[in-house]
C-alpha cells in the first residue's frame, strides 16, 4: 500500500511524572492513510505515548514532556510542542477515542453537538449537518436516527463506543488515537468496529493501542513495540502476518 | 475454630452490625417523626400560623400577628433563602477552585481552613456577627444594630465549607476518563468544568446544598447573637429584627405556662420540619429541571 507523506512526526520525546520518566526518546512517524499500532506489556507507557501527541498529560500536574512532536496540516508543518502552541486547535486535529466508552450523560444528539457548539462554535444546522454525516460515518445512523433524544446511556457498549467515535469524526480530525477502544466490547460489537476502521483508515492516519495480537494482525499496517518506555522494535506487515512467526517475535519482546 | 468458621463468623457479625446501624438510624428517624407528629399534629391549623387574625391580613400584613408562628415562619424562610443566596455560589466556587484549579499545596491548606471552618460552634459565628456590629457602632456606622442581613450573613459563613468541600469531593470523585475527555474534544479548562464535570456531580453538589439549606433552617446559636427576637412581626426590611421557627421552638418550650402551650412548640417544631422538607424538594427540583435542561 502506498502511504501519503507523514502526518505526524514525534522525535525523541521523553515524558516524566514527578521525576518519574515513563516514556524515553521516542521517535515515531505516522502516514496519512496508515493504521500503526502500538502493542507492549502493560504500565510500558502506552497510552502515556498515545497523549503525548495530544498533550493530554500535561492536563496532570507534574508532568514534563520533552523532545519534538509535529503535525502537518494542509502541507505545513506545524510544532505543537511548543509552550504557546493552541491546544485547542491541536486536539481538534488529532481525534482520540479512549480506551472505555465515556459518552455524556446527555441525549445521543447532545454528545455530539456540544463539542461541535462549544469547541467549533457551529450554528444549529450544520451541527445537524455534522451530527448526521459523523453517524453515518460509524454506522450508526439507522440505529439511532429515531432517538437521538434518548439518553446515550441507554445504547449498547458497542454503539456507545461508535458514538464516542461519532463525537471525534464530526470534530474533522486528521489524525485518530485510539486507546485499546474495543478493551470492553464482546466480540460482535469489536467486530463491527474493527470493520470499521479498516474503512476509516483511506482517510485518516490513525495511532492505535492493542493488547490483541490478532486484532493487531487484523489492522495493523505496522507495528511498535513499547518496552519500559522506550521503543523496541518496528515490524512491517509481512513481519507479523503469519501467526506463528508473530507469536515468536512477541514472545521476545513481552 | 477454624479458618473458614472464624471468616464466617467475622462476615455474619458484619452483615448483622451494619444491618442494626441502620435499622437504628431509621427508628430514631421515625421516632422523632413520631412524637412530633403525635404532639403536634393537634395544634396545626389556621390558630398556630395567624393567631386570631385572619390568614389574608396576616399575609399581606395588613394587621400584625401576636399569638402565631407566622413571622416566625417568614423569618426563617427569608433567612434560608438570602443565606443560600450569598451562600451557595461562593460555596460552589470554592468547591470548584479546589477541585479543578488549586495546586495540592494550596488544596491542603485551604482544606484545612475549610475543615476548621466547619467545625467553628455556631455561637462562635453568632459573636463573629455580634462582635462585627459593636465594631460598626464604634467606627463609621453608629447606626448599625443586628439585623436580618446580618444573621443571613453569618448564618452563610456557617453553611459555607459544607458547600466547598461536598462540590470539591463530587467534583474530585468523577473519574479520570471523564476529566480528560473535555480537554480531548478541544475544551477549555472553564468549558469541561461547566459542560462536562458540573452536570456529571450535579447529585452530589445537590447533597451539599439541602445540607447547607437544613443547617442554615435549624440553627439558633447564630440568630440568638445577631437579630432574633421573641416578637418583631413581620421583618419590614433587611436591617430589621426577625423572629424564626427555631427560636420560637425553643422559648415556647423554655417558657411554657401549660401543655397547650408546650404542644404548640411541637406544633411548630413539625412546621419548621415541614418546611426544611418543601425546601429540601425546591432544590431537588430545581436540580431535576436544570439536569433535563442540560441533558436535552
Amino acid at each position: 500500500m502506498a502511504f501519503q507523506e507523514p502526518f505526524l512526526d514525534m522525535r525523541d520525546v521523553t515524558v516524566s511524572f514527578d521525576t518519574k520518566t515513563i516514556l524515553e526518546r521516542i521517535n515515531l512517524r505516522l502516514n496519512s492513510g496508515e493504521l500503526v499500532m502500538i502493542v507492549g506489556p502493560s504500565g510500558c507507557g502506552k497510552t502515556t505515548l498515545l497523549r503525548a501527541v495530544n498533550r493530554l498529560n500535561e492536563e496532570y500536574p507534574g508532568c514534563v514532556t520533552q523532545g519534538r512532536v509535529r503535525i502537518r496540516i494542509q502541507d505545513k508543518w506545524l510544532d505543537c510542542s511548543t509552550r504557546d502552541f493552541p491546544l485547542i486547535d491541536l486536539r481538534l486535529r488529532v481525534g482520540m477515542v479512549f480506551q472505555h466508552p465515556n459518552v455524556l450523560p446527555f441525549s445521543i444528539r447532545k454528545n455530539l453537538t456540544l463539542p461541535l457548539r462549544v469547541s467549533l462554535g457551529l450554528d444549529k444546522d450544520e451541527a445537524e449537518r455534522r451530527v448526521q454525516q459523523a453517524l453515518e460515518d460509524v454506522w450508526l445512523w439507522d440505529e439511532v436516527k429515531d432517538r437521538l433524544r434518548d439518553n446515550a446511556l441507554t445504547l449498547s457498549g458497542g454503539q456507545q463506543q461508535r458514538l464516542c467515535l461519532a463525537r471525534v469524526l464530526a470534530l474533522d480530525p486528521a489524525i485518530l488515537l485510539l486507546d485499546e477502544p474495543t478493551a470492553s466490547l464482546d466480540f460482535k460489537a469489536t467486530q463491527k468496529i474493527e470493520a470499521l476502521f479498516q474503512s476509516l483508515k483511506e482517510r485518516y492516519a490513525i495511532l492505535a493501542v492493542t493488547h490483541s495480537l490478532s486484532q493487531m494482525r487484523r489492522l495493523a499496517d505496522r507495528v511498535l513495540v513499547l518496552r519500559n518506555g522506550e521503543l523496541v522494535a518496528e515490524l512491517g506487515r509481512e513481519e507479523f502476518e503469519d501467526q506463528e512467526s508473530c507469536r515468536a517475535i512477541m514472545e521476545e519482546y513481552f | 475454630m477454624t479458618s473458614a468458621q472464624k471468616r464466617r463468623l467475622a462476615d455474619v457479625a458484619t452483615l448483622a452490625l451494619c444491618w442494626g446501624a441502620a435499622t437504628g438510624t431509621v427508628l430514631a428517624v421515625l421516632a422523632v417523626m413520631g412524637f412530633l407528629i403525635c404532639r403536634g399534629t393537634g395544634t396545626l391549623g389556621m390558630e398556630l400560623f395567624f393567631g386570631q387574625v385572619h390568614w389574608r391580613d396576616a399575609l399581606t400584613g395588613a394587621r400584625p400577628v401576636f399569638d402565631g408562628l407566622w413571622p416566625a415562619f417568614a423569618g426563617t424562610l427569608i433567612l434560608v433563602v438570602l443565606s443560600c443566596l450569598m451562600a451557595v455560589p461562593v460555596g460552589i466556587a470554592g468547591g470548584i477552585y479546589l477541585s479543578e484549579y488549586a495546586t495540592k499545596r494550596f488544596q491542603s491548606v485551604a482544606g484545612f481552613a475549610v475543615d476548621l471552618m466547619a467545625g467553628i460552634p455556631s455561637i462562635v459565628m453568632g459573636l463573629f456577627g455580634f462582635s462585627m456590629v459593636v465594631v460598626l457602632r464604634n467606627t463609621f456606622a453608629p447606626q448599625a444594630k443586628t439585623c436580618l442581613l446580618l444573621a443571613s450573613l453569618c448564618i452563610a459563613l456557617l453553611i459555607l465549607p459544607y458547600l466547598v468541600r461536598t462540590t470539591q469531593n463530587a467534583l474530585s470523585g468523577l473519574p479520570d476518563h471523564l476529566r480528560l475527555l473535555g480537554p480531548s474534544l478541544g475544551f477549555t479548562a472553564w468549558q469541561n468544568t461547566r459542560h462536562v464535570l458540573l452536570p456529571s456531580a450535579g447529585r452530589g453538589i445537590l447533597s451539599g446544598v439541602i445540607l447547607a439549606m437544613g443547617r442554615a433552617a435549624e440553627d439558633t446559636a447564630v440568630i440568638l447573637l445577631t437579630g432574633v427576637v421573641a416578637r418583631a412581626f413581620l421583618p419590614r426590611s433587611l436591617w430589621d429584627k426577625f423572629e424564626a421557627l427555631p427560636f420560637r421552638i425553643y422559648y415556647l418550650a423554655a417558657e411554657h405556662r401549660s401543655s397547650a402551650e408546650l404542644d404548640q412548640a411541637f406544633g411548630t417544631a413539625l412546621v419548621l420540619l415541614m418546611l426544611t422538607g418543601a425546601l429540601f424538594g425546591t432544590a431537588f427540583f430545581i436540580q431535576r429541571t436544570m439536569e433535563h435542561h442540560w441533558k436535552k
